[in-house]
């Protein structure tokens, strides 16, 4: 007993690495969506801005950085005769600003002293700011002095940048349409689903009990589709789209997707191996063949259904080729071509490309995660029932 | 039997709908232009667009977004059949292949007057027809880290402004033990190595082709001099792919890279320190070449079939317009106009280093204008890989390339046209063919069972969708697939099994099979075996069963796109493989795993980390897969065998294994054709590079059809890989159906 525990404690941990050693990537991929800049190995936590270190009235330095991801202004200043106050101003691209004054933080203005003045971003009101921007940029930071007649020094002028945000899923989803692509995306995959679900059963089914002419051909060619990389079709399903007028429509995504010969494979093979006496005796009853199909085929089937609906599923939503090829609007695009587009728009600025990916990424894990109860829990009791 | 013919009718149904008359546009009706670009941020096109209409009421622009990767291939597809958009942008490069299609609208006459105010109209010509207008342009120029130049005692000042003076700034900038390289080479991919390399071998004064364009004229002193320049010079050089080494040069571990300006705006986003200067490209000495950077850019052009071009081409002055591209460039900050006269925007007295790419504009120059151009960039990028990454000597890879480019010039482009519809019809009648065998072979058989309607319909669903959708396309490819086809040009020819013949023959073919074949057999042991490992042990009597199921079956559920962005990183050269590997004091290569030349039997360092990844990201799948099937075991089995003393091994080698044998051969099986198959990892990836090592053959089919136009030879390369997946797929069963027969 104890030799057992033992082992058990030995799997338990190997387990874990392992299961810690295939997360690695995807913990990667969130933890550098929610970084504010960098790459993805280099951190970086505050943005030192080089300027002239002399006495000042107005001070102008280009800046060229997203100002949500950043959390505080700080630096040192004194004035030349004291009581000066000053105003920070920071400008878009377009002339749209925001500022602060000095008095929130500065009484009595500067003194004559190394005073070290610390603003959080916070404090700017930047809903002006960017106005219709898909970033709210600050080309330029200009600091000058607005009541006083001193000039003032200024020393070690740096920003802080958030530890985490969310600007970059805010971009996301503001950039394009990705609202609208996750719609597509759910709306494709659970048709396709559910169709897969319905279809795959009643097909399997009759290929699994029925006699029919053709039988063997056409199942032959079933698994024959399985073996024909699907690239050698690109044209002429475009082609086919074309003609039937198609293109650019649900149909197109949905329709070609709708009864998969891997799940038609898997049912036929599932079925067949359920003991045939269930339905002999519903038929002996007076059943008919759709009552067959509903209320014994399918509940007995539920383990195998559930590998059909991930399997269709996580294709649907994962698919890239066809819904490129086949879609020529924003409103039609699903979420992998939305990503596809994103990552070549915006270069590879790590910190969008991944929060893209979550975004894509996640709904399915957590529908597995949601499901994956009753997916096991359909797998074993079923195939151990059988 | 009724319902079979019914069936019949359907098809040919399907096709008159092909020639359902076009609606003819009223007067009154609005006129809808379709427009597709990739160039510029969606928003703000869509607000220039908006602008548009309120001036030109009446005028409804559809605007498309594509991407680079992608918008070529689509844009062919469309025009091969007949859906192209009014108004496209395409990238310079593509011009002549798509212009002597003779797909483009001729608009000579339209732009005399705006000739004079914009750059690249070379570009934009072809056999001295204009077919596009410039919108923006792809200069490069060069980037230079200062704090790495003062460290080292150069001027940070001023970018190098010679060849000798480049490669001693590289050569002091250079200390690879510190993770610190003078300059960087692309490399790895399909565009960005020829347009680093051909701006030095016109800086020396030599050229691709001739000035007729008729003969290759690579293979000259000018080049050689340029190639064994940079050959030198990738000893003190980062050798990678652009999209590393931006992300270098932003850390600041690189000392020179030659990019285009969206680098300005991509850098202090990556590094938001990094100090660093924009220069013109260094001159060759003793030359008088005039020319030493790339011209590359984005026009806008109009298809012939397009029914506005009057409206088309006032669009297309409305956004070439110094105004209208301002806008986008001031907001998107990472493009160049095309025009000469925006110099003295204020704009550029804001970003003095934004000028730097207009500057280098007037010594740039474009590669030729030539229809089989984006082959010949293939052979470039070739030669120039070849140098740098491998032994070879330049002289003899020269000659190699230009004998290479060369044979494409001389192939004879005479072939027959027919139109998609005859294809369309020839399947449909092969379809038809088809279903009729399929009729006599049942007739031979006198037993067969009483045909009954019901379980067509039983099948019918799937039955519909594969006839339109599956035998189809499939039919139509095979026809193909015996023909000369170039999708651009609808040309049509048969050539009875030549394709074929010509694959077997073919070097490249061979290298490719041999990738996949690799690919295959390092995966699929792994991925069972793994799954199957996994499995066993998940189904112990342990604690957080779920846990472990669902933490190892995520991956399986992320797309091929963002799980090949994730891998691109911990490939890269300061990435977390490589920071493993130094962690572990284990020598590491000094490049990303993905572009290292390092390979054995062919089998490369990129193949065999796409491998590791694609055995990462399914194992997963087949571990559930088994679990389900251990549920079937019976217990008592084991029960019996603890109490005859056996081991762990022996439970499993007499029990599980034997139990699991038809799941295993299913996983196996589905394993095996999806490994043969691999396309989108290679595609997301490494494009079949570097120096083709990673070209599988589904890549091989998407670079023949796609890049070379060879629409049917890439359709055999299908039914030639689908005749070794069913031998495989047979083996396979085979085999493990013997052995079990053997142990009854």
């Amino acid at each position: 007993m104890r030799r057992s525990h033992f082992v058990n404690l030995l799997v338990v941990i190997l387990l874990t690495a392992l299961v810690m050693l295939t997360l690695t990537p995807l913990f990667l991929m969130f933890h550098t969506s929610i970084r504010p800049v960098g790459t993805l190995t280099k951190g970086i936590s505050r943005v030192q801005l080089a300027h002239k270190d002399e006495a000042i009235t107005v001070l102008k330095i280009r800046f060229h950085q997203d100002i949500r991801k950043f959390a505080s202004f700080t630096f040192l200043a004194k004035g030349s005769l004291g009581g000066e106050q000053f105003r920070i101003t920071l400008s878009d691209i377009r002339g749209g600003s925001c500022r602060v004054d000095s008095e929130k933080y500065l009484k009595a203005g500067l003194t004559k002293e190394w005073q070290e003045i610390s603003i959080p971003i916070s404090d700017f009101n930047t809903a002006e700011f960017a106005r219709g921007l898909p970033e709210k940029i600050a080309e330029i930071i200009t600091i000058e002095i607005t009541n006083g007649s001193g000039a003032m020094y200024i020393e070690g002028l740096a920003l802080d940048l958030k530890k985490f945000t969310l600007a970059n899923y805010i971009d996301v989803f503001t950039s394009g349409n990705f609202r609208r692509y996750f719609f597509n995306s759910a709306l494709i995959a659970a048709l396709i689903t559910i169709g897969n679900i319905f279809f795959c059963t009643i097909v399997g089914y009759a290929f699994a009990r029925k006699d029919f002419a053709f039988k063997q051909s056409l199942f032959l060619l079933i698994l024959a589709s399985l073996i024909i990389p699907p690239q050698a079709f690109i044209v002429p399903i475009f082609v086919l789209m074309k003609s039937i007028g198609w293109l650019n429509t649900y149909w197109a995504l949905i329709i070609p997707s709708l009864v998969q010969p891997f799940g038609i494979f898997l049912m036929k093979q599932y079925i067949s191996r359920l003991p045939a006496s269930l339905e002999d005796q519903a038929r002996v009853d007076g059943a008919k063949e759709r009552q067959i199909i509903f209320r014994i085929i399918f509940p007995l089937s539920t383990p195998a259904l559930a590998i059909v609906a991930i399997n269709t599923f996580m294709g649907a939503w994962n698919t890239f080729l066809f819904p490129f090829i086949l879609t020529n609007t924003a409103e039609m695009r699903t979420l992998p071509v939305g990503l596809a587009l994103f990552n070549t728009l915006q270069g590879a600025d790590w910190v969008h490309l991944m929060a893209a990916s979550s975004i894509t990424a996640m709904p399915v894990i957590l529908v597995f995660l949601a499901f994956q109860k009753h997916i096991i829990a359909g797998l074993t009791t079923g195939l151990v029932k059988r | 039997m009724r319902h079979i013919k019914r069936l019949f009718f359907i098809f040919p149904l399907l096709y008159t709908l092909n020639f359902t008359p076009y609606t003819a546009s009223y007067a009154d009706e609005p006129v809808t232009l379709t427009l597709w670009e990739f160039s510029a941020n969606e928003q703000l096109m869509r607000e220039l667009l908006d602008k548009f209409e309120a001036l030109n009421p009446g005028v409804k622009i559809n605007l498309q977004q594509l991407t680079w990767e992608y918008g070529l291939d689509k844009f062919i597809i469309s025009l091969a059949a007949g859906n192209a958009p009014d108004i496209c942008e395409l990238g310079t490069t593509w011009m002549a292949k798509i212009a002597s299609a003779g797909t483009l609208l001729d608009i000579t006459d339209d732009t005399r007057d705006i000739k004079g105010n914009y750059f690249l109209w070379e570009t934009a010509t072809y056999d001295n027809r204009i077919y596009g207008v410039p919108w923006l342009s792809g200069t490069r120029a060069l980037f230079y880290n200062k704090a790495l130049f003062r460290e080292n005692g150069l001027d940070a000042g001023y970018g190098p402004a010679t060849w000798q003076a480049l490669l001693t700034a590289a050569k002091k900038i250079h200390a690879p033990r510190k993770g610190i390289w003078g300059f960087s080479i692309a490399a790895g991919e399909a565009e960005s190595p020829w347009q680093q390399f051909l701006p030095f071998v016109w800086a020396s004064g030599g050229s691709v082709l001739s000035e007729d364009r008729k003969t290759c004229a690579l293979d000259s002193p000018e080049t050689l001099r340029a190639l064994e320049f940079y050959k030198e010079l990738s000893t003190y050089s980062l050798i990678e792919r652009q999209a590393q080494i931006n992300e270098l040069f932003a850390e600041g571990k690189v000392g020179m890279q030659i990019s285009g300006s969206w680098n300005l705006r991509l850098i202090p986003r990556l590094n938001p320190q990094l100090d660093f200067g924009v220069a013109l490209l260094p001159e060759c000495e003793n030359t008088s070449s005039a020319y030493n950077a790339f011209a590359g850019g984005e026009l806008f052009v109009i298809t012939k079939k397009s029914k506005y071009p009057k409206e088309a081409m006032a669009l297309i002055r409305f956004l070439t317009s110094k105004e209208n591209v301002m806008a986008l460039v001031r907001v998107q900050q990472n493009v160049v106009p095309a025009q000469k006269d925006v110099l003295q925007d204020p704009y550029y007295e804001q970003f003095p280093e934004q000028k730097v790419f207009l500057a280098q504009l007037k010594t740039a120059m474009g590669p030729p204008n030539h229809p089989q151009w984006t082959q010949i960039q293939e052979y470039i990028t070739g030669l120039v890989e070849e140098t740098i990454m491998t032994g070879a000597r330049p002289k003899a890879a020269l000659e190699e390339a230009s004998r290479k480019i060369e044979a494409l010039l001389q192939k004879e482009t005479k072939k027959t046209i027919v139109s998609n519809k005859f294809i369309t019809a020839l399947s449909i009648a092969a379809m038809l063919l088809v279903l009729f065998l399929i009729f006599l072979t049942r007739k031979k058989k006198p037993h067969a069972a009483a045909v009954s309607a019901k379980p067509f319909i039983l099948i019918s669903p799937w039955l519909l969708t594969f006839l339109a959708f599956g035998l189809y396309p499939l039919l139509y490819s095979i026809i193909i697939s015996f023909s000369k086809f170039d999708i651009l040009k609808s040309q049509f020819e048969f050539v009875g099994m030549k394709n074929y013949l010509s694959l077997l023959a073919d070097p490249d073919f061979h290298r490719a099979l041999w990738h996949t074949l690799v690919f295959s057999a390092g995966t699929v042991p792994f991925t069972v075996g793994l799954a199957l490992f996994c499995a066993v042990l998940i189904n112990r009597k342990i604690p957080f069963k779920q846990l472990y199921q669902a933490g190892l079956f995520v991956p399986v559920t992320t797309s091929v796109v963002v799980i090949a962005t994730v891998f691109t990183y911990i490939y890269s050269a300061n990435g977390l493989a490589n920071w493993v590997l130094d962690y572990l004091g284990i020598i590491r290569p000094q490049s990303s795993w993905l572009t290292s030349s390092l390979s054995w039997l062919d089998i490369s360092i990129p193949l065999l980390s796409i491998m590791a990844m694609n055995i990462w990201a399914s194992f997963g799948y087949y571990t559930i897969l088994f679990l389900a099937g251990l549920q079937t075991v019976p217990e008592s089995l084991y029960e019996v065998a603890a109490l005859d003393g056996a081991t762990e091994w022996q439970k499993f080698r007499f029990i599980t294994f034997p139990q699991l044998k038809p799941v295993i051969l299913l996983a196996v099986v589905l394993n095996t054709i999806y490994s043969l198959q691999v396309f989108p990892e290679i595609f997301t990836m490494t494009m079949g590079g570097p120096l083709g090592s990673t070209t599988t053959a589904v890549y091989y089919l998407y670079e023949l059809g796609f890049h070379r136009f060879e629409m049917g030879k890439a359709s055999s390369v299908a039914y030639i890989l689908s005749v070794i997946i069913l031998l495989f797929s047979l083996l396979q069963m085979r085999l493990l159906k013997t052995e079990e027969r053997l142990e009854e």
